[in-house]
């Protein structure tokens, strides 16, 4: 931590406290000597380790430090040789890895199949528990069949072995032997750039790596552009705005759409979200089972207004996983905004025995669940009213309820005077609708509202294709939920990021940020 | 004076040990940890290793008892940033105290000369306008105030960083933000307390025996510095306890800012570390406070 009064001297009386305050103040942004680069982050990583920076908020800055086996090609979003150049797999439960050669950590340690499958252990190891085991899958385990041979065996067939691979980051196993008691706080990885200081709560700046496998290298995912790289980190979107617009940082992350485009202008760029809105209907409830009026509450959702107004751009879903996961289904129509259409559907479920005015509704969202939403449960709120479910109420409820009565904990079976429309999101981080369907779709999924047989035999045989044969087995299965309507898909989120005039930023398709995808105007 | 401040020191021994027990109760009924630590989808196998992991799955009573252990032995590391929770709580009360004694430099002496001028003129145009500014101080927020002076003091005229921790120059900024409303709360009290303080008997004895202005004006201003010292003690403890909305609209590392993301993270390790921090800071500021009454008013000593 940096200590304020170090600027200006220790104590009362002494001689250089007020020449060297004075030029603190005068001087607090001086510059450094190469090319350098600041910028307002939105999240701190809370610890530097490789199993704590598989999720978005992490990769920001980790993404540099670390590297995975595998990586994503910013253009379609498939995978790409990173720290191994070729993988094949074996059978149904192995694969194997050739690593790139003359790989070495920033601790000057060789990268070779012994220290990766040492470090891979480490990181998805059951004792340890680390947050990286969310992502779920089989168990692995991984041996050195060479030096720079590693193979990996899981205890079932696991499809999205690749994915997990591009999720996890490998760490240097020399230091996690030598130091474990750095985890967490030191990171040592095969980037681009290495951490060269962490100001907790503050920033975090990155030196370039001058080893670095990629510099020079033909199939590296873009050159180091900077000598340093600072993260300033700044929650509130207003300061990372301001901070661009002083000049302070070149690129402001994550900022409300409408903010940004009425702040920046044309500085304000987009990029894919994995992100998506929904509302979730609850199956046992007597009017929300029945199709039509789940259709009449879809077709009662203006998307594009709502995504332009009050999500600054959020593009209309048709599913609740965006067109860079495999398994999403571009042939699916757009889901219209027809209110005519809704009333009329309301109105043939009344006059059918639906009791559409004696059971009681209820939308909800969570607090702070996503930027809008309590705006976005107002206008549904209105536009359900009006096609005639008028025996509706709304309700913010707090985070701690709405995760352990709602999303996580609901109680099965779901009590059918519940009548709960829940307005969340959901973030598919695996790019495979596969995950998505498990959680949310499956009888007994964790999220799961309603049981469609038909869904649970697909997706049991879809988890074990892979290429051309599981996109299709999933979009399939995208198609059935799409006619169920259980779940309401709303938008896509879309992210929006300042730019200073200095660089300019071609997003990739996975909604990461990288250093190396951050150029220089010359 | 030794036996008071014994007995306020044994006071303060049970007021820890009570807001203790509370943050512990609260941090479980704030909800289960590991919803926090894992994505909705996670599997409830994977959710029930970590609550045995962490002992979340043991009695309330079991849990309890390694409370205590863990608080005797410095709080553990944070289960959400994986370092020594105590370390992480000193280190960010460092830039709370750094904020909260430039408010006070700054604030404390303009609002007692705002105070006693407005007292001093009860009545006049200089009354009525301490009380507009002092007023506006007291309704300005000041998240609002904040984001004002970084556009015009930061973007506008680039004379200051828009944010971030590190040098005097980050400090100005939060400070402002922050000084109004101390400084109107403070000068409305100072104001209140001295107009009191001239309406007493013994103000008009002494302006009667022919005793200069100025020493009537010391009488008056050390006998209205109990509610001074009061207020100013609230203030500091407030700011102690972590000015949120401000730390958070400039990046200010301080200890508010880590007691929000550790409750939004669930950390119960943390939250119990950084409220004994805040709790042990607070009763010391009271204790001082204490102090400073029982040193102005020999009397308290002895009730």
């Amino acid at each position: 931590m940096i200590d304020i009064w170090e600027t200006v001297g220790r104590g009362p009386g002494n001689s250089g406290m007020i020449v060297a305050g004075l030029a603190a103040f005068l001087a607090p942004l001086a510059g450094q000597a190469g090319e350098t680069i600041s910028i307002a982050a939105l999240v701190e990583p809370p610890s530097l380790d490789s199993a704590n920076a598989y999720n978005a908020n992490s990769r920001t800055v980790m993404g540099n430090v670390y590297e995975g086996l595998v990586g994503r090609d910013g253009v379609d979003n498939g995978f790409v040789p990173e720290l191994a150049t070729s993988w094949q797999q074996i059978d149904d439960r192995t694969w194997q890895f050739t690593l790139r050669k003359g790989v070495r950590f920033h601790d000057g340690s060789p990268f070779d199949a012994p220290a990766a499958a040492a470090a891979l252990a480490w990181v998805w190891s059951k004792d340890n528990g680390f947050q990286i085991r969310a992502l779920g899958g089989p168990e692995m385990t991984f041996e050195a069949k060479a030096d720079h041979l590693l193979e990996i065996r899981t205890d079932a067939a696991d499809p999205l072995l690749l994915t997990r691979m591009w999720q996890t980051y490998v760490p240097s196993a020399e230091h996690i032997r030598n130091h474990p008691e750095q985890w967490g706080q030191v990171a040592v990885g095969t980037g681009p750039y290495k951490v060269e200081t962490w100001i907790r709560g503050t920033s975090i700046t990155l030196a370039a790596n001058p080893d670095w496998w990629g510099d020079g290298s033909a199939d590296a995912y873009g050159r180091m552009q900077y000598d340093t790289a600072t993260f300033l980190f700044r929650p509130e979107a207003s300061a990372r705005i301001a901070a661009l617009r002083a000049g302070e940082v070149d690129f402001a992350e994550r900022l409300p759409g409408e903010l940004c485009k009425a702040s920046l202008g044309g500085n304000c760029i987009e990029s894919p979200d994995n992100t998506s809105t929904y509302l979730r209907l609850d199956s046992t409830n007597p009017v929300l089972a029945d199709r039509r009026i789940r259709e009449a509450i879809s077709l009662a959702a203006d998307r594009e207004t709502m995504g332009e107004v009050l999500l600054g751009g959020a593009a209309p879903a048709r599913m609740i996983v965006g067109p860079s996961a495999t398994g999403y289904n571009p042939d699916l129509p757009p889901l219209l905004y027809d209110m005519e259409r809704a009333k009329a559907l309301v109105a043939e479920a009344r006059t059918s025995g639906v009791p559409v005015d004696t059971t009681p509704l209820r939308i909800a969202t969570m607090s702070g669940g996503f930027v809008g939403n309590s705006d976005i449960m107002e206008v549904m709120l209105e536009s359900l009213k009006q096609i005639g479910l008028t025996n509706i109420g709304a309700e913010v409820l707090e985070r701690g309820p709405a995760w352990q009565d709602v999303f996580i904990h609901a109680p099965r079976p779901i009590d059918p005077a519940r009548g709960l429309i829940a307005l969340h999101k959901h973030t598919n981080d695996p790019y495979d609708f596969a995950s998505t369907v498990s959680a949310f779709y499956t009888c007994n999924g964790r999220l799961s509202v309603a049981c469609n047989p038909e869904i649970d035999a697909r997706i049991a045989e879809a988890v074990g294709l892979v290429g051309a044969a599981r996109q299709e087995a999933l979009a399939a299965i995208a198609k059935l939920a799409y006619d169920d309507l259980w779940y309401v898909p709303l938008h896509l989120e879309v992210r929006f990021h300042g730019v200073s005039d200095r660089i300019r930023f071609e997003p990739p398709k996975h909604a990461g940020i990288r250093l190396t995808d951050i150029r220089l105007n010359r | 004076m030794g036996p008071y401040v014994l007995r306020r020191l044994v006071q303060s021994v049970f007021v820890a040990a009570a807001v203790l027990i509370l943050v512990f109760l609260v941090g479980h009924v704030i909800g289960d940890p590991v919803d926090m630590m894992l994505p909705a989808e996670a599997s409830e196998e994977l959710r029930a290793d970590l609550r045995a992991k962490y002992g979340f799955d043991r009695p309330l009573a079991a849990q309890f008892t390694a409370f205590v252990q863990r608080v005797l032995s410095g709080f553990g590391n944070s289960l959400w940033q994986k370092a020594p929770a105590l370390e992480i709580a000193l280190t960010m009360i460092v830039p709370t105290f750094y904020l909260t004694i430039s408010v006070l430099i700054l604030s404390v002496p303009l609002a007692i000369a705002l105070g006693t001028w407005a007292a001093l003129r009860a009545g006049s145009w200089v009354d009525r306008s301490v009380t507009v500014i002092t007023l506006g101080g007291i309704s300005t927020v000041d998240f609002w105030l904040a984001l004002l002076l970084i556009i015009v003091f930061a973007v506008q005229l680039g004379w200051l960083p828009t944010s971030g921790y590190g040098s005097l120059a980050h400090l100005v900024l939060p400070t402002l933000a922050l000084s109004y409303r101390s400084v109107g709360r403070m000068a409305q009290i100072t104001r209140s307390a001295m107009l009191d303080e001239y309406s007493m008997p013994y103000i008009h004895v002494a302006r009667a025996n022919g005793i200069p202005e100025y020493r009537v004006f010391l009488h008056a201003l050390k006998n209205a510095a109990i509610p001074i010292l009061t207020i100013a003690g609230d203030e500091m403890a407030m700011l102690m306890g972590g000015a949120i909305a401000i730390e958070t609209v400039f990046a200010w590392p301080g200890i508010g800012r880590l007691l929000v993301q550790a409750i939004y993270h669930r950390d119960l390790f943390l939250i119990e570390a950084v409220v004994c921090v805040i709790v042990v800071i607070i009763i010391l500021i009271n204790l001082i406070i204490d102090l400073a009454y029982a040193w102005l008013d020999p009397k308290l000593r002895y009730e």
